[in-house]
């Protein structure tokens, strides 16, 4: 029983990193001007960044494998607002340490966290099938790309 | 003498090198992301890339969108949004349409430091990205916040949105006459660099193409 967990595991990091294990948006998308604070800044929506590294000559076919996957759970997401938006970034790695991709998604706030498996789930069901076969992808995926680090972090805007 | 301390002040702002051509030659920090979970190996450098080749020929001070005509990205103009961008399909072998270039830099501020930064470039860099965005030599900009793991990772990004790759060309002669503006002469663009040296350093730059999958 303990392949399947660890299957959800690199199925949830193929998915380029989204802290599943939680959920429940909250509504606003710029939380201004918390009262009180000295802060230069407002804070605004949370991003997660996931930094890949795809093996070399197989960056088109990361790309093709994620446009079946990743792209629709992500459209998905956004259209039931779990997230507020993605981005991915295509770059060039000067090395084997350095990352060439990189996916972003855009939360609203921590809270989005919360709870977010529960919504996440479903959708990745739906969309990506059993999670025999989401582990069977997460395997495959492993041959075309590796994924460097993670980093959640808070956009600001100065004040 | 002059020229290489606009350089640096430009280089300090953020990391953005005005006038780089986004070449995968370019010059490249040690730091690498990789590295951080590899503790056995050494930081072989964490100088910003401190190299500006030369700006383009384009005419001094004036702001010249240099978009080409063929932009794939519908958000070069920004007046026009593009809500279906990201389905968008085309008959070409590629799996994903190319879009913006967005210029990222990879900030780590010193313990106890990061509201002085933030205080710091508020009256510098935001300014300045503000009015190129009125003037549309860029699209956007974002600031993420975060906290470090360790003295090799950053615990601040800062996002530059171009059109295309050659909003890049000759963009220093465009912004320079705007750092002069806001920041002051050269005298002044050094020693807010050297003021900034003490409470962050640049631990990388790199310039990435945003996609849309199709």
């Amino acid at each position: 029983m303990k392949i399947p967990a660890l299957a959800i595991v690199a199925l949830t990091c193929g998915l380029s990193g989204v802290c599943f294990g939680q959920s429940s948006p909250a509504t606003s998308t710029l939380a201004k001007g918390a009262g009180g604070s000295s802060a230069p800044y407002n804070e605004s929506a949370v991003w997660v960044l996931t930094m890949i590294k795809t093996k070399t000559g197989l960056t088109d076919e990361y790309f093709k494998q994620i446009t079946g996957t990743v792209k629709p759970v992500y459209d998905e997401a956004k259209k039931q607002k779990i997230i507020l938006d993605y981005k991915i970034l295509n770059g060039e790695s000067s090395d084997s340490h350095d990352f060439n991709i990189l996916i972003m998604v855009e939360y609203s706030n921590w809270a989005a966290f919360d709870t977010l498996r529960d919504k996440m789930d479903p959708l990745l069901t739906k969309v990506m099938g059993s999670e025999e076969q989401r582990k069977d992808m997460a395997v495959k995926r492993l041959d075309v790309r590796e994924i460097l680090g993670t980093k959640t972090m808070r956009e600001i805007t100065l004040k | 003498m002059t020229t290489r301390i606009v350089c640096g002040v430009a280089l300090a702002l953020a990391g953005i090198s005005p006038a780089q051509t986004p070449s995968p030659t370019g010059p490249q920090t040690g730091w690498q992301l990789g590295q951080r979970l590899d503790l056995t190996v050494p930081l072989s450098s964490s100088t910003p890339a401190a190299t500006v080749s030369a700006p383009a020929s384009s005419p001094g001070g004036a702001i010249v969108q240099t978009g080409p005509a063929t932009s794939s990205n519908p958000r070069a103009s920004e007046s026009t949004p593009a809500p279906t961008a990201r389905d968008r399909k085309n008959s070409g072998p590629i799996s994903y349409v190319e879009g913006s270039i967005w210029t990222l830099t990879f900030v780590k501020t010193k313990s106890g430091s990061g509201d002085e930064y933030f205080k710091s470039i508020s009256a510098s860099l935001k300014p300045i990205y503000e009015e190129e965005k009125r003037r549309k030599m860029i699209l956007d900009y974002k600031i993420l916040s975060a906290d470090a793991s360790d003295d090799r990772d950053f615990n601040v990004i800062i996002m530059v949105e171009y059109p295309n790759m050659s909003a890049i060309d000759g963009s220093r002669e465009r912004i320079e006459p705007i750092i002069d503006k806001i920041i002051g002469p050269a005298q002044a663009r050094h020693d807010l660099a050297i003021r900034r040296d003490d409470i962050r350093k640049i631990l990388a730059t790199k310039t990435m193409r945003e996609i849309w999958l199709k």
